[in-house]
């Protein structure tokens, strides 16, 4: 009797509590999306939208767009990231230390903010370019593949240099010195020993990077006029003027989600077949390089840092730039934007403020509860759990608003045009992240700490309050400040949903590129990269968290 | 923990700084951008110290419904701006209104039954970017760019997704018929924002766009020396743009206050000088303030905004089709 009183209370009904919030607020969007898409106007079950993107050749140019431009960029960014890793893994060179550290920066800026940054120095009116042409020579144009290809590799590498650097430190350099003692040449015994444990790594982190550029909204959607890709065209058919069918834009939000789907099935099949299990030995020493070979280290990879840095430059040399309407006047300074953002129009940093915090809380404190329920208090539920708390992952920022915005617009729930569905859209885009953040820790708390306090008399609630929490606080402000960053930034779900009065920086920068005003928009990009890097430095400095632990 | 506390004091004092009420409120809905509205609000705020104007911003489009849908408890009181085609679509929204200055805006600027009242009126051009034409001429009429030789150097934005771009598709295909229109959608790229256009001949991505005389002078006022605006000799067409008093305004009292505000000449001159939106009013010197053509010395060819709003749903088909077919 006894027993059963425990595995209902509290955790069986918190656990039921947490599976019915995600099913309404992940599953039922995705279901009413999904069934928008199947059904025709008078309700009949029809596949007709289907068909019309089948036979839609600006669709079908999209979709292999789309896919071209995934495997390109993913292509190159293994390219700049694999042996980015392994020079900082393996090697000592000058300014190692700041050159490591830099790239996980790229992370953290904006996209919207390395699109127009970008913009600025290449576009067609770009510093660069007029430069070249004072000198008479034209620049081909940034705009479409060459400015979607540079600008997202310049983002993504991040994601395998650091998925590549963790498993070549954890590589245990007893294998190569065996494989050498056994007399076989160095370079042969390298790639023998380090592929197998360096390729699961690049295989799954490709995977990630793959479906983020199919993905991606904000730089295709500024860089990307002239090229049809899937994530702008799904974005153009739902703001489009006439209405656009929602059945339509239902059928490409499922589409969206089945190349996700397919590709997180390959990872996990990927990662099943082709992982090893390594006994923790030491990775080998960083080895110290010649003079001409420092050099050439320090140099190839500080141009890649440079360059994915560049965007912060651009972005605050932008917003003190003097400006006359739409047109910049380089060279001359001015503090007129900042002021006018700050002085006239300050409510998207306002909103911005309320909706990441507020998503924050929420989100951590949900993260942290479901983390513990799932590992901690494993049943058939919590498995439940933790499957539905990965969906958001397979959504798109552009199909999750679609979805938000379809399933709460009517009915009797009315979240469309209110922060609430700002806050929900920020806090189920970012939940799994969250989630996975909190877990890191709970893994390494022993169940026995928790059953002393239970055999001691504590209640098991009491117990999570005064014995988990509290071990735990390192992930929890990791999760949060994770959380935040990757919330105050989010565009491409919120430009979906708001409507006038919600304007979030991101989306009043994505306002003032597309009216022309980049001064405007790089003044409310410098306010917004403040609030991202002040939690960071406070973390890092005041509360010494390791945010960027890179294993 | 500290650092979740924190979090949360900073997100009520950020749900608590918004709010702040009057006695004289008012709600102004638009769709114009920050610049302009900043503008005209700096004026009104000098000229009516009591009003304290809250403003929503947002598409012409996306307004209209959101008025739609609160028409049993408006949270409006004035929408500033709309197209006359649009305006009329959502008549019934609509308080009427005859403003002491209505005489000043000649009839056809003026809405039916004092419904709306224009406030500014874009007008169609080809913006021109002198580098990039390339030893072509610059275009002198719409029907210029129906040669061959033009395919793939103007641009246009695709009707569906601006309804000043409609004005523009429907102006041709009254004037140069369905032959005409189908010469112009073979040979243009075709954009997905008014934006995408202006910018895009700015930066020099399209040698020509077709596009409004406001968005194409801000290029030049701001010293791009290679910006151009050429006039079509065969007519220019009309979009103008009014403003509203949304029936059931919570404060009609200060809503009339904020419609007579935006219609005053200060504001109307000041919107031309500082943001070219070229004014409704006739006792306004245009030429002389701000470097744009007077309107009566433009060609026009007058287009009917009632009639173009009926046949929105066909006209894009059409565009549709024709554009598809290349």
């Amino acid at each position: 009797m006894m027993r059963l009183d425990i595995r209902w209370w509290p955790w069986g009904v918190l656990t039921l509590l947490s599976l019915v919030l995600v099913m309404f607020f992940v599953f039922y969007p995705l279901g009413v999306l999904f069934a928008n898409s199947v059904r025709g106007e008078g309700g009949e079950w029809s596949l007709a939208s289907f068909a019309q993107l089948a036979s839609d050749e600006d669709y079908r140019a999209a979709f292999r767009n789309s896919l071209v431009l995934g495997a390109t960029v993913t292509a190159l960014s293994i390219g700049v990231g694999v042996p980015f890793a392994y020079m900082v893994a393996r090697y000592d060179f000058p300014l190692k230390n700041l050159v490591a550290i830099l790239p996980i920066l790229t992370i953290v800026i904006p996209e919207i903010i390395v699109g127009q940054s970008w913009l600025l120095v290449f576009g067609n009116n770009g510093l660069v370019t007029n430069a070249f042409a004072a000198l008479g020579i034209e620049l081909p144009s940034f705009y479409g593949w060459t400015g979607m290809i540079f600008s997202m590799t310049l983002v993504y590498y991040t994601y395998i240099y650091l998925g590549v650097l963790a498993a070549l430190r954890g590589f245990d350099g007893q294998l190569e010195e065996a494989g050498l003692s056994l007399g076989t040449p160095p370079l042969t015994t390298r790639l023998r020993v380090l592929v197998p444990v360096v390729l699961p790594a690049v295989l799954v982190n490709a995977l990630v990077v793959f479906t983020l550029v199919v993905g991606n909204f904000a730089i295709s959607m500024l860089l990307g006029s002239r090229v049809p890709l899937l994530s702008v065209m799904t974005y153009n058919t739902f703001v489009s003027e006439m209405g656009g069918s929602p059945m339509l834009q239902s059928a490409m939000s499922m589409i969206s989600i089945a190349i996700v789907a397919v590709v997180l099935f390959l990872q996990k099949r990927v990662i099943e077949r082709k992982m090893y299990t390594m006994t923790q030995g030491r990775a080998p020493a960083a080895e110290r390089v010649g003079s001409w070979q420092a050099m050439a280290f320090t140099g190839a990879v500080g141009i890649v840092v440079v360059l994915s840095m560049l965007p912060l430059l651009v972005v605050f040399l932008a917003a003190f730039t003097e400006t006359s309407g739409p047109v910049m006047k380089w060279g001359q300074w001015s503090i007129g934007s900042l002021a006018r953002v700050l002085g006239n129009s300050p409510e998207p940093i306002w909103n911005s403020l309320k909706f990441a915090s507020m998503a924050t809380v929420i989100g951590v404190i949900f993260a942290v509860l479901s983390s513990y329920l799932i590992i901690k208090k494993k049943n058939l539920l919590t498995q439940w759990l933790d499957y539905l708390l990965v969906l958001p992952l397979t959504i798109s920022g552009t199909v999750l608003g679609i979805a938000l915005i379809q399933s709460f617009n009517a009915g009797w729930i009315v979240l469309a045009g209110t922060s609430a569905i700002m806050v929900l859209c920020y806090t189920v885009r970012r939940l799994p992240f969250a989630v996975r953040n909190a877990s890191s820790t709970l893994f390494n708390i022993p169940d026995s700490i928790e059953e002393a306090s239970i055999s001691l008399g504590v209640s098991p609630l009491m117990t999570l309050f005064k014995v988990v929490l509290p071990a735990m606080r390192a992930s929890i402000a990791s999760a949060a400040i994770l959380m935040w960053l990757t919330t105050v930034s989010e565009l491409s779900a919120s430009i979906v949903v708001y409507t006038g009065g919600l304007e979030t920086m991101p989306i009043a920068i994505f306002r003032q590129v597309d009216g022309g005003r980049l001064g405007l928009a790089s003044a409310y990009g410098a306010a917004l990269v403040t609030v991202i890097l002040l939690p960071i430095v406070v973390a890092v400095k005041v509360f010494r968290i390791q945010l960027f632990s890179s294993r | 923990m500290k650092l979740l506390k924190f979090v949360m004091a900073a997100a009520m004092a950020g749900s608590v700084g918004v709010g702040t009420t009057q006695a004289q409120t008012v709600v102004l809905y638009s769709s114009n951008n920050t610049e302009t509205i900043e503008t005209a609000l700096n004026i009104i705020k000098k000229q009516k110290p009591g009003l304290n104007v809250q403003q929503v911003t947002g598409g012409t489009g996306a307004l209209m419904k959101r008025i739609q849908a609160e028409a049993q408890n408006p949270r409006g009181d004035v929408m500033w701006s709309g197209g006359f085609g649009t305006l009329g679509a959502y008549r019934d929204q609509f308080q009427a209104y005859n403003p002491a200055d209505a005489a000043s805006t000649p009839a056809p600027f003026r809405g039916p039954n004092n419904l709306w009242i224009g406030t500014n009126v874009h007008v169609m051009v080809m913006m021109v970017n002198e580098k990039q034409l390339k030893g072509l001429p610059s275009p002198k009429s719409w029907s210029d760019l129906m040669d061959a030789k033009w395919k793939g150097k103007f641009a246009i934005t695709d009707p569906s997704k601006s309804a000043t771009a409609y004005s523009l598709v429907y102006g041709l295909y009254k004037q140069f018929g369905r032959d005409g229109l189908a010469k112009i959608a073979q040979n243009a790229v075709i954009t997905s924002s008014s934006g995408t256009t202006y910018k895009g001949v700015a930066s020099g991505e399209y040698a020509v766009g077709l596009t409004l005389e406001y968005a194409a002078q801000e290029f030049v006022a701001g010293g791009q020396k290679e910006i151009k605006l050429v006039y079509p000799s065969e007519g220019s067409y009309l979009a103008p743009e009014g403003m509203v008093i949304i029936k059931g305004a919570k404060n009609l009292d200060g809503a009339k206050a904020l419609y007579d505000g935006l219609l005053s000449k200060e504001v109307q001159e000041a919107l031309l000088v500082k943001n070219f939106r070229r004014p409704t009013r006739t006792d306004i010197d245009v030429a002389k303030l701000s470097g744009l053509p007077a309107l009566n010395t433009l060609k026009i060819f007058d287009v009917n905004q009632e009639a173009a709003s009926a046949e929105y749903e066909q006209v894009v088909a059409l565009w549709n089709s024709l554009a598809k077919g290349k």
